[in-house]
């Protein structure tokens, strides 16, 4: 049996818009930049408890 | 407190806290995302179907019973097709849509008949009742079909052209693009993160020139503190770049882009400089041979990363060869509000952490020398 045009046209638009909403690309970008910033300032840390032990 | 000091830090803070709470709460612009069919044959009577995001007449979060019979203001009217040098257009006879999702379908008989028309891309557009458009630019191929060579033609000849003015207004949303959607807020975060990086290594390549003009070592740390931290926003930049371009281009890495095949030399380049430095151990030496590297690699970055890419013939990024820049989408700069804020957010940001890893590199060299 043929589907109305109108339920052909609902998946089509569901599968259109799941696709289309890019959301999760910004939210993706936003956590790389914070963990890439925190793992750097990880490594400061330890560069500063470093000298702070070597410090008489 | 001393704002010559520590002004950049509340710069930083606040201006971040505002691009990002803003890039992510803002709505966008509603805007076509879906056409069908994309190609017509004139001289029957079809129907066509569109899908609107972020649709005026939708309410999102209503319960069900406030969205019984209650359509929000502007309801859309009707579907147009305009072709570009045509003075004319299609318009719908009948439409339907739904309230609780963007969808739009409209009946038209497209008739060209002794018309004199050609083939063409045709933009489609949503009039509404308060007399606004949705467009989509050159989204419908119309052919004419076989038997369609006699008789009248449905065109609507000599309309009001308004459409495109109708497009500027200032309202506090981001714009819709067809294939960037949601993901035009990595504007603020993707993009800046390369503007930090060239502003960090520009100020280091100038300290690098400072070490060469006077020799002093306290140059050489702020030179090379500024270039850790900028190859740290440049590799971000990558992998926030390899993100966002998985979603609108479908490629991690598209290798065909000018601006990545830049931006892996440069990389490369930068990576040569840390490599660089480890083997030399004589502070002096270290010094000068490092602020030559760096004063020399500098403009061969700029060139491969902003000039050979506007110079080629095609390119994938906006404001390179053969495309548009982001200005051209932002039509009523409600980007720009945010934008620039974030690009001096993110270098005051990287700018703070080069300072912190330059002062540990002082702590260190003052151990040393005790």
């Amino acid at each position: 049996m043929k589907t109305s045009i109108s339920e052909q046209f609902d998946a089509n638009a569901a599968e259109l818009l799941a696709h289309h909403n890019l959301m999760n690309a910004v939210y993706g970008v936003l956590v790389i930049i914070f963990v890439g910033i925190l793992f750097y300032l990880v490594r400061l840390d330890r560069k500063i408890s470093r000298l702070e032990k070597e410090q008489p | 407190m001393n704002w010559k000091k520590h002004g950049y830090k509340w710069i930083a803070a606040i201006f971040l806290l505002y691009v990002i709470l803003g890039g992510l709460f803002l709505p966008l612009k509603p805007g076509i995302t879906a056409v069908s069919p994309v190609k017509l044959v004139s001289g029957s009577a079809v129907s066509i179907k569109l899908n609107v995001y972020n649709a005026p007449w939708v309410f999102e979060n209503a319960s069900s019973e406030c969205k019984l019979g209650a359509i929000k203001d502007p309801k859309p009217e009707k579907i147009i097709l305009v072709s570009k040098g045509i003075r004319g257009r299609w318009e719908s006879q009948k439409l339907r849509y739904s309230s609780d999702h963007g969808q739009v379908i409209a009946n038209f008989d497209i008739t060209m008949g002794t018309a004199d028309l050609s083939n063409a891309y045709y933009s489609v557009f949503v009039e509404m009742s308060n007399g606004k458009f949705l467009g989509l630019p050159d989204a419908i191929f119309l052919e004419r079909g076989a038997g369609d060579t006699i008789g009248t033609s449905t065109i609507v000849m000599n309309a009001k052209q308004s459409i495109e003015t109708e497009q500027e207004r200032f309202e506090m949303r981001f714009p819709n693009r067809v294939v960037l959607n949601e993901s035009v807020r990595n504007l603020f975060y993707h993009v800046p993160m390369w503007f930090a990086m060239l502003a960090l290594l520009g100020i280091s390549a100038w300290h690098a020139l400072k070490y060469l003009r006077f020799s002093r070592l306290e140059d050489d740390m702020i030179a090379d503190s500024l270039i850790r931290v900028g190859i740290l926003a440049g590799i971000l930049g990558c992998i926030t770049g390899a993100t966002w371009a998985r979603v609108t281009w479908q490629s991690w890495w598209p290798a065909a882009d000018p601006k990545l095949n830049g931006v892996a030399i440069g990389m490369t380049m930068y990576m040569a400089y840390l490599l660089l430095r480890s083997t030399l151990s004589d502070p002096y030496q270290r010094a000068r041979i490092t602020s030559v590297y760096s004063v020399f690699i500098f403009p061969i970055f700029i060139a491969l990363i902003v000039i050979m890419p506007k110079l080629s013939p095609n390119s994938l990024h906006p404001g390179s060869g053969g495309t548009v820049g982001f200005n051209k989408y932002d039509l009523d700069s409600t980007m720009r509000l945010f934008f620039y804020p974030a690009v001096i957010g993110w270098i005051a940001l990287f700018y703070w952490i080069a300072n912190l890893r330059l002062r540990i590199a002082q702590l260190n060299e003052k151990h040393l020398n005790k």
